[in-house]
């Protein structure tokens, strides 16, 4: 005989992650300016990455690995995304070579050409 | 704050996954927390003035309202003033979570649009552009690359016959390896248009460049992300490693800008200042020349990021060379004059999406959008002609030979580029 239990037990919440964009340091352009164009690229990228990398290292460190869920790639620019809970993107302002923890949204460009057809409307209100 | 969104508190989402409850179940918890079609709180914000927006508002120049979307629970509130808002908030607040959103902006039907299938011509641009003289010389922007941040562009377009358009589609919240290496698509037809005023072959300025594109904007909503931008621009530098592609000039369009609200909110002034960091970059690190458009405001009003010193900032002229009437320009708080340099952007002939025969199709559109690539264009003719030309001497050279208008530097700054 089977018999069917219901549960009142609930998960724990998962607290709530959003995208942030992490301004990070970066060499300065005197110190690559003598390089050629590929170079530069990969520098400024290396230099991007292996911060990416300590940063992971620095959330283990102090506790926050449930609450990042993940930090992008690095580029060739002195930027970089994450996945996270408020309370770890605030820690991390505190980590080396952070300079800024924003949250990002999506942006509303207004694209700047009409259709002379269109009386000169902007295709989405502004 | 004069936009927000408001969603409904009390969603039930979290309780639907508990054993044994039905589908239909599921269906009766949402349809419990949507309001009756006519609800007491909209017929209040009725009564503050704000109504069911219609694009006869917007012909009529008003651009508030609200939208009320009943299966989600959430209300779009677009004020006139802050006042109005907070009095609209007052009404919603207790059932709903007021979201502040600047970049906001209310669902407007598109505007139909009258095209023509005509293939025009090869275009003949202005003597005053040195664009005749270019050809004359054999210059068609050969050795440089272009790249443009837009809505997309169709690469099967007549105007992109026979090349190819180094194409991807960045998606929202992309990470560098999601971005997608596909077919060159356009749903909106503004980047079709700007790339084809750059590169087009019988319309375009500079038909030999290496074209690189990247799909940054959505064609529904006109919405991009900062880290949208990122992601194209890091791909656009990636080629650069190419051996082959190491020392090409390269210049960047931009026929795209931020309200200026939104820029001067102090809560994003490190995404403003990540914005400019990334010309900078462009422009010092890798001698890349970002060329944006100023904006369609109007004299007073400059937009981000044409109003950073690291862009080349363009307004737009008409083809007799007088001001296009909405082309915008001014002073910068640090004092800076922009425009620095004017385009044709007034009944400009270029492509657009194909229809849904295949057949390619043209339409003139005006707006600085369309001034930008015609200096991106000119820009590619100048380096093509003297390769050692690139980023910062670049734009001095294209400043220096403007060809000077009678009009005020806050509207064409130096004059109208021209290759010469």
């Amino acid at each position: 005989m089977s018999i069917r239990r219901t549960s009142t037990h609930r998960p724990p919440e998962r607290p709530r992650m959003r995208r942030y964009m992490l301004t990070i340091e970066r060499p300065p352009s005197d110190a690559i300016a003598h390089l050629p164009r590929d170079q530069r690229y990969d520098q400024l990228r290396a230099s991007s990455e292996h911060i990416r990398v300590a940063l992971l290292v620095w959330i283990e460190a102090h506790g926050l690995i449930q609450e990042v869920a993940r930090i992008e790639l690095a580029t060739g620019f002195h930027l970089l995304f994450m996945v996270a809970t408020p309370h770890a993107a605030s820690e991390l302002l505190a980590a080396p070579r952070v300079i800024s923890i924003e949250p990002l949204g999506t942006l509303q460009v207004d694209l700047l050409g009409y259709d002379d057809d269109d009386a000169m409307l902007p295709r989405q209100a502004t | 704050m004069t936009r927000f969104l408001a969603l409904r508190k009390h969603a039930r989402a979290p309780q639907l996954g508990v054993a044994g409850e039905t589908t239909e179940t599921k269906r009766g918890a949402l349809s419990a927390d949507a309001e009756p079609t006519r609800s007491r709180r909209l017929i209040e914000l009725h009564d503050l003035g704000l109504h069911k927006f219609k694009t006869t508002d917007l012909e009529a120049g008003r651009s508030h309202g609200v939208e009320r979307l009943g299966n989600i629970g959430c209300y779009i509130v677009d004020a006139a003033d802050p006042e109005q808002a907070r009095r609209a908030a007052a009404v919603l607040e207790d059932a709903y979570v007021i979201v502040p959103d600047i970049a906001l902006s209310l669902p407007v039907a598109d505007v139909s649009r009258r095209r023509t299938v005509t293939t025009p011509r090869r275009v003949q641009w202005p003597e005053a552009s040195g664009v005749p003289l270019a050809r004359r010389r054999g210059i068609t922007g050969r050795g440089v690359i272009v790249g443009v941040l837009d809505t997309g562009c169709d690469a099967d377009h007549t105007e992109f016959a026979r090349r190819t358009v180094d194409f991807r589609y960045v998606p929202f919240n992309p990470s560098p390896d999601a971005v997608r290496d596909i077919r060159g698509f356009d749903s909106h037809g503004h980047g079709t248009h700007v790339a084809g005023i750059i590169a087009g072959r019988n319309v375009g300025i500079a038909p030999d460049v290496e074209l690189m594109v990247a799909s940054v904007i959505e064609s529904e909503n006109v919405r991009t992300s900062l880290e949208r931008i990122v992601v194209a621009l890091d791909w656009m530098l990636e080629r650069l490693r190419q051996p082959a592609s190491r020392d090409l000039p390269m210049i960047i369009n931009m026929s795209l800008g931020f309200r200026p609200e939104w820029i001067s909110a102090p809560h994003f002034k490190n995404v403003v200042d990540a914005l400019r960091g990334l010309l900078r970059t462009l422009m010092v690190d890798f001698d890349v020349l970002p060329v944006v458009a100023i904006g369609n405001d109007g004299p007073g009003v400059v937009r981000a990021p044409a109003l950073f010193p690291e862009a080349l900032a363009v307004g737009a002229v008409d083809f007799s060379g007088a001001v296009w009437a909405h082309s915008g320009g001014g002073r910068t708080d640090d004092g800076a004059i922009k425009p620095d340099v004017a385009g044709y952007g007034a009944q400009v002939v270029s492509g657009v999406e194909r229809d849904v025969s295949g057949k390619s199709l043209y339409t003139r559109m005006s707006g600085t959008s369309m001034a930008a690539p015609y200096v991106a264009g000119i820009a590619a003719l100048v380096a093509s002609a003297d390769p050692g030309l690139q980023g910062a001497q670049l734009r001095s050279y294209l400043l220096q030979h403007a060809f000077p208008l009678d009009a005020s530097p806050e509207r064409v700054g130096v004059g109208l580029a021209r290759f010469v």
